[in-house]
């Protein structure tokens, strides 16, 4: 009897480790079988890395145009999304949708903003001819607020450089309104002044539909550039024009920016010289 | 198999069950989560390289008229991340830095308006690679990319590693602690059996000790109340068989001496010529014998038939049954020369009459032969029990005695009874009497002072039968 149950004992322990030792092995079997399984893995994703476009008809395709989306501007809301989302969410490229505008209508845009800024800067035309388009990106930058794909809220980030200067611009896909501009121009010195300056504001305030009573403001910095802004949205954003020559380089190289803003344009460090609110006299 | 086998063996199989599991789970949902974040950064990586591609073939527009030019896309793929090749709308290879051989079959999945996506291990090796095609300023290309995604079966490896020390350190720690913890509960259990079998052997006076509030507490706890019971029904049997045992013992011993002197004094009267006056003196040792014998014989049947009866009790008033007990006792008080008073309490109790008369008459037989001449009945109302005292002034008895006087065939003074024609019933049916009326006697007495019986009757409640 006792011998019967010491052969039960040693039958039972030798299962138990047969399957403790060999679980581990079956463990490992299996999880390489996953592996290969996944590791050879394909799928197809739809236009996009990751958001859900809307996915329309072939006839859809056929009739959409620039007016599908029904926006020629933008309003003050969007624009104040897409201003103050560009630090909280993830940016996500994809492909145009029906009413977006493509890559090349991007840059003629850019181009067409490139032509008024010459004329107001005295700059001859030829001098942007040169550039190419050294980068583009269509991406819209999802956020928790709004968690799903809308169309006017993509941007369009065009590059155009060439020897003689660099341009990065930021342009809405659906309404091909110039958000935000930065440009550096290598082989030029600007003549700048207030009424130069606040003309630029203007053309960016008219071209996003801003206009409004508000008092354009202007600021010096401390090596001597200006910035001008005006306040929109019951002065919840500001649209800025800044132009600046940097006079440390040889030849002295200059500075265009246009950007809307949800904080105060002026760094009181920087701009210690000299502060105008409300100048209106002076710019008009 | 012992029990803390079982247990251990349980618990061991459990634990490494759940540990591969576990690990198994967490190993393999690890590594397709890597891959998916792997997949998704790869596309979006790519979506940025067509975006390249796009505008640097925006800008040579002009030049493309004839084709691609040379170097082109070399220039192109020299500012993307990663490996890159190039094919034609006919699916001829114009550019690669590619490190595998392409799969051309991808490309018929691609349709404008989707990337396909594809894993390949080669040589050891992973890459996740991405196709699609797009068409800028009259160049059709399909664009493949190439995503080295080998670090995700790196860090898988390292995952599984890591699993197997884990589990190889913790499988032997949990079978000491599982073989600890079933030696620990068997151990209690061994006590148990131990202790069972003391009291099956005979100890009844095994006890476990509770040293916790657990199952096994209780259960000990259990045991032990189990063992006090025992013990104490043991005892009341012993007792029960050793009374039994006296009983009998004493019972033969009362008919023997009898017995013994009717069958002598017969045998003399048969075998011997005696004188009319030795006759006389024979008979008169046979007669009383034999008197006592019918003594012995007419109590012990009222005891029997006592065990054997229900008695139904009645609504009786004190006042006129001790009157009436009086008066059928007087002429045993003449004829001894004792004399008896009453002190009785008005009420109603519950009693049976001819018992209860009987019950009295053995006390106070019982009285009379220790030598009172003096008996007490007194009779109080003390709300819910009538109780009543039986004292006399007779010889006494000591202390010591009194806790077995009750017994059958019981005598404090064997001799002097025997002289009376005494048993030793007389108290014995007086106490099953007093049972039988809900009651237990109660012996209080001092040598060359006096006895007390004390016991109760139930107050009789309205409604119950009137006599």
């Amino acid at each position: 009897m006792k011998t019967k149950r010491n052969l039960f004992t040693a039958l039972g322990v030798l299962v138990s480790l047969s399957i403790a030792v060999g679980g581990w092995f079956l463990a490992n079997a299996l999880i390489e079988a996953q592996s290969s399984m996944l590791l050879s893995s394909s799928g197809t994703r739809h236009m996009d890395a990751g958001i859900e476009l809307p996915k329309l008809s072939d006839s859809d395709n056929d009739n959409a145009t620039e007016n599908t989306l029904k926006a020629e501007s933008l309003t003050e809301e969007d624009i104040l999304h897409i201003v103050r989302s560009r630090y909280i969410g993830t940016e996500t490229p994809h492909e145009p949708v029906p009413g977006q505008i493509d890559m090349a209508q991007a840059v003629e845009i850019c181009n067409a903003m490139l032509s008024k800024l010459s004329e107001i800067l005295s700059i001859e035309e030829e001098y942007f001819y040169s550039a190419d388009v050294t980068y583009a990106l269509l991406a819209q930058i999802i956020t928790r607020e709004v968690e799903s794909f809308n169309p006017i809220y993509s941007i369009w980030r065009i590059q155009l450089s060439s020897s003689d200067f660099e341009a990065t611009f930021s342009i809405n896909s659906v309404t091909g309104q110039v958000l935000e501009l930065g440009m550096r121009l290598a082989t030029l010195s600007l003549n700048i002044d207030e009424r130069t300056t606040a003309e630029i504001l203007d053309i960016f305030v008219s071209e996003l539909g801003l206009q409004n009573e508000a008092a354009v403001s202007l600021a010096y910095d401390d090596i001597g550039g200006i910035t001008v802004y005006k306040p929109f949205a019951d002065g919840e954003a500001y649209a800025v024009a800044g132009i600046n020559e940097f006079f440390d380089t040889e030849p002295i190289t200059s500075g265009i920016s246009l950007y809307i803003t949800d904080s105060f344009p002026i760094d009181e460090d920087r701009f210690a010289t000299a502060y105008y609110e409300n100048a209106v006299d002076t710019v008009e | 198999m012992r029990l803390f086998v079982k247990f251990f063996l349980c618990s061991t199989l459990v634990v490494s069950v759940a540990l591969i599991l576990s690990g198994y789970l967490l190993i393999v949902s690890s590594h397709e989560s890597a891959l998916n974040r792997e997949i998704d950064r790869a596309v979006k990586q790519y979506q940025y390289d067509k975006f390249i591609v796009q505008a640097n073939l925006l800008s040579e527009e002009d030049n493309l008229g004839e084709g691609i030019p040379e170097g082109l896309l070399d220039r192109i793929a020299s500012n993307m991340s990663g490996f890159t090749a190039f094919y034609d709308e006919n699916k001829a290879l114009l550019y690669s830095t590619l490190p595998i051989v392409t799969d051309l079959a991808m490309f018929g999945e691609v349709s404008e308006n989707s990337t396909v996506y594809r894993v390949q291990a080669v040589d050891g090796k992973s890459y996740i690679m991405v196709c699609g095609r797009f068409n800028q300023s009259g160049a059709e290309l399909f664009l493949l990319t190439a995503s080295d995604i080998s670090d995700i079966n790196v860090q898988k490896e390292q995952m599984i590693a890591g699993f197997t020390w884990i589990y190889f350190l913790t499988l032997p720690v949990s079978i000491a602690m599982s073989l600890l913890l079933s030696i620990l509960i068997t151990r209690q259990l061994k006590r148990m059996n131990k202790a069972a079998s003391g009291i099956a052997h005979g100890r009844y006076s095994e006890r476990l000790h509770v040293s916790s509030r657990d199952e096994i507490g209780e259960l000990a706890v259990s045991f032990n109340m189990m063992a006090d019971k025992i013990e104490e029904e043991v005892s009341k049997l012993v007792e029960n068989a050793r009374q039994k045992e006296d009983f009998v013992a004493n019972f033969a011993h009362e008919l023997k001496t009898p017995l013994t002197s009717v069958i002598g004094y017969a045998d003399m009267i048969y075998q011997k010529d005696l004188t009319k006056g030795q006759i006389k003196e024979a008979s008169w040792y046979i007669l009383s014998e034999g008197l006592r014998l019918e003594a012995l014989s007419l109590k012990l049947m009222d005891l029997i038939v006592l065990d054997k009866q229900d008695f139904i009790l009645e609504r009786l008033n004190a006042e006129e049954m001790f009157s009436l007990l009086a008066g059928s006792l007087r002429p045993m008080f003449v004829e001894r020369k004792a004399v008896l008073h009453l002190d009785i309490q008005p009420a109603n109790v519950m009693a049976e009459y001819d018992l209860f008369k009987t019950l009295i008459l053995n006390l106070v037989d019982n009285a009379i032969k220790a030598g009172a001449s003096d008996i007490d009945i007194i009779g109080e109302n003390q709300g819910e029990r009538y109780v009543i005292r039986v004292r006399d002034n007779g010889r006494g008895m000591p202390e010591s005695e009194l806790s077995r006087i009750t017994e059958a065939f019981y005598m404090v003074d064997k001799s002097r009874s025997r002289k009376q024609y005494g048993a030793g019933l007389g108290l014995s049916l007086a106490a099953k009497i007093a049972r039988i009326h809900g009651s237990a006697p109660k012996f209080s007495s001092k040598v060359g002072v006096g006895t007390t019986v004390r016991f109760s009757l139930a107050i009789a409640t309205e409604g119950e039968d009137e006599d």
